[in-house]
């Protein structure tokens, strides 16, 4: 399998991540590279050398779950603090470009 | 000798017993740090202010007749993915340069609260992605005993920092070997505990079902005395696990090989050619002093581990990375690139603000979990990592520890890895965050050469199985010795270093 430019924008679309043409470059070689690395267990299972009929995913064990806690609302004293560090708040709240249309 | 070359034990004792004061301590470390940064970059902030206010607090108890905690005027570089009040916690990265946290981590507010102080952030590989310290965007670590070689990645600035004198603890966070592959690159010691022993509070996330925040020291006493702090339980954390600790002083004070089973892996044998002489010659030792400690010695099967850990891990580690770091969007806080829609806001400020490696981590995460990439990848390493923590799970049934080199090699040239070393680079280092046990790292001796080398050995346990890793490594220690304070190079070395 041959990943091409065109694949990776598309991936740097949907991940967010602005590429520079010669990052795309990179990228895709880097890709190329490391797929089938990435691919080795699949691969393994098909071939019959690794056997992973019926295992489930793994899950990180939590042997002692702890409780839940008391639901209860509390203030936080961060807030402002928080706003302050942001790139830029207006009245309270974190400002973000618009995203709908006005009618 | 300067007080900067005690053992964090030694520190706290003198200080508590009002033999000399936190402030004395913190002066001869920051002396350190001053004649060492010019060559080993280590540090990204240096926080003196703040930690002489600390020192000046712990110095007004003792004369008080109070007791500041077993860490009093105990120096503490934190790798800079831990967020302290007040000081940046940049990770390395142009996206958070300029974030300053309003809190503390969780294991920062124990050890404060323990009599510890803060003198600064350490350098680190860019969201704690990397093995020798060069994806910081800011400068490259150098390691203190050849500093044309990097110092271990990614928590490389703290190893760095520790070995050369500038504290004797440290704190990083090891997600597939960040701590302890750093520490062996620098000769001195380095713990990665249980997933799920001490709490990630206020730790940039990078991959959560394996990172854990770990100790770097230079005696395996020092290390006890800051986990039994670092890991008391936490709330805040809902995957710490709550409940009583071992009392792991108690396993540094009365070590002893006796009658523990020592493990080698068989499988390690096949992968020779990877392996420098000089690991295999520091584990041939470590067993050696094992045996003669009246352990003995056996050994485990570990084929899945061995054969598809490093793809396992690539593709887990990466699909987590991808989910932690699309927190980064501009909106709430470090680097933003305003655009005209909320899209380009995110992809110019991801493009501006991730280094080379983030992007190839976010961009293989989101691919491996993308449609039909889905099963073919990443459940495919799920269900791998399902047999890879059963495999210990068995061996553990016929041994205490298993011991391997912490590393392919000694601490490599900078400039040189990529590609498929860089892969195999972890090899060694990856199956215990994957299977969520515990592991150390010890010095094992030094190469030969007119620049010897540091040489790690590992020692990974059962789960919550520290005690057993201190137990080992302190009865080791007993004939090896604590690691030793580094040289630093001659001074007007600043260009060559950076």
């Amino acid at each position: 399998m041959t990943i091409t430019e065109q694949e990776i924008r598309a991936l740097a679309e949907t991940a967010k991540v602005g590429l520079t043409d010669g990052e795309v470059t990179a990228m895709t070689a880097y890709f190329n590279d490391a797929v089938p690395f990435c691919g080795a267990m699949a691969r393994a299972a098909r071939e019959g050398r690794l056997d992973l009929d019926g295992v489930p995913p793994y899950a990180p064990a939590v042997e002692e779950p702890p409780a839940p806690g008391e639901d209860r609302a509390v203030p936080s004293p961060l807030r402002d603090e928080l706003l302050a560090a942001a790139p830029e708040a207006r009245d309270g709240f974190f400002v973000v470009p618009r995203i709908l249309e006005e009618e | 000798m300067q007080l900067y070359e005690l053992s964090a034990t030694e520190m706290a004792r003198g200080v508590r017993a009002g033999e000399f004061s936190a402030s004395e301590v913190l002066e001869s470390c920051l002396g350190r740090i001053e004649e060492g940064e010019g060559a080993l970059a280590a540090m990204i902030t240096v926080t003196a202010g703040k930690a002489r206010e600390e020192a000046a607090l712990v110095d007004g108890m003792v004369a008080r007749g109070e007791d500041p905690g077993p860490l009093a005027g105990v120096p503490i570089i934190l790798k800079d993915n831990i967020c302290m009040r007040g000081a940046p916690v940049t990770c390395a990265s142009k996206m958070l340069e300029n974030w300053v946290p309003p809190y503390d981590a969780a294991v920062v507010e124990m050890a404060a609260a323990s009599g510890a102080l803060f003198p600064g952030k350490a350098n680190m590989d860019e969201f704690a992605m990397g093995n020798s310290g060069e994806f910081s965007v800011f400068t490259h670590p150098s390691n203190p005993w050849d500093t044309d070689r990097a110092p271990g990645g990614s928590s490389g600035g703290c190893a760095a920092a520790v070995a050369a004198g500038y504290a004797p603890l440290a704190l990083g966070t090891d997600t597939g070997g960040s701590v302890r592959q750093p520490a062996s690159f620098c000769g001195i010691y380095g713990l990665k505990p249980t997933w799920g022993l001490a709490s990630r509070r206020g730790v940039v996330p990078l991959a959560p079902t394996m990172d854990q925040v770990g100790p770097f020291a230079r005696t395996a006493e020092d290390l006890a005395l800051i986990l039994s702090i670092i890991s008391a339980p936490d709330g805040g954390d809902g995957t710490c696990r709550p409940g009583q600790r071992p009392d792991y002083g108690a396993a540094v004070a009365t070590p002893s090989l006796k009658g523990k089973r020592v493990a080698a892996i068989r499988d390690l044998e096949g992968l020779s050619s990877l392996l420098d002489d000089a690991v295999l010659e520091g584990l041939s030792k470590f067993l050696d002093l094992c045996r003669g400690g009246g352990a003995e010695i056996v050994d485990v099967s570990l084929p899945v581990t061995v054969e598809f850990g490093p793809p396992c891990y690539h593709v887990l580690s990466r699909a987590e990375a991808a989910s932690s770091l699309a927190r980064y969007d501009g909106v709430r806080y470090g680097l933003s690139k305003r655009g005209e829609s909320l899209s380009e806001l995110y992809t110019l400020t991801r493009g501006e603000g991730f280094g080379p490696e983030s992007k190839r981590r976010v961009l293989m995460g989101t691919w491996v979990m993308s449609g039909a990439n889905f099963d073919e990848y990443y459940t495919a390493a799920a269900k791998t990592r399902t047999l890879i923590a059963r495999e210990f799970d068995e061996a553990f049934k016929g041994c205490d520890i298993i011991a391997l080199p912490t590393a392919p090699g000694p601490a490599f040239i900078k400039g040189t890895q990529g590609g498929e070393r860089m892969r195999m680079a972890n090899l060694l280092t990856l199956p215990p965050n994957l299977a969520g046990l515990p592991a150390l790292s010890m010095n094992m001796g030094f190469t030969g050469g007119d620049k010897p080398l540091p040489v790690g050995v590992q020692l990974i346990a059962s789960r919550w199985g520290e005690a057993e890793l201190l137990n080992a490594a302190a009865a080791v220690e007993k004939s090896v010795g604590g690691a030793t304070v580094a040289s630093l190079p001659a001074r007007g070395k600043e260009g060559e270093a950076r």
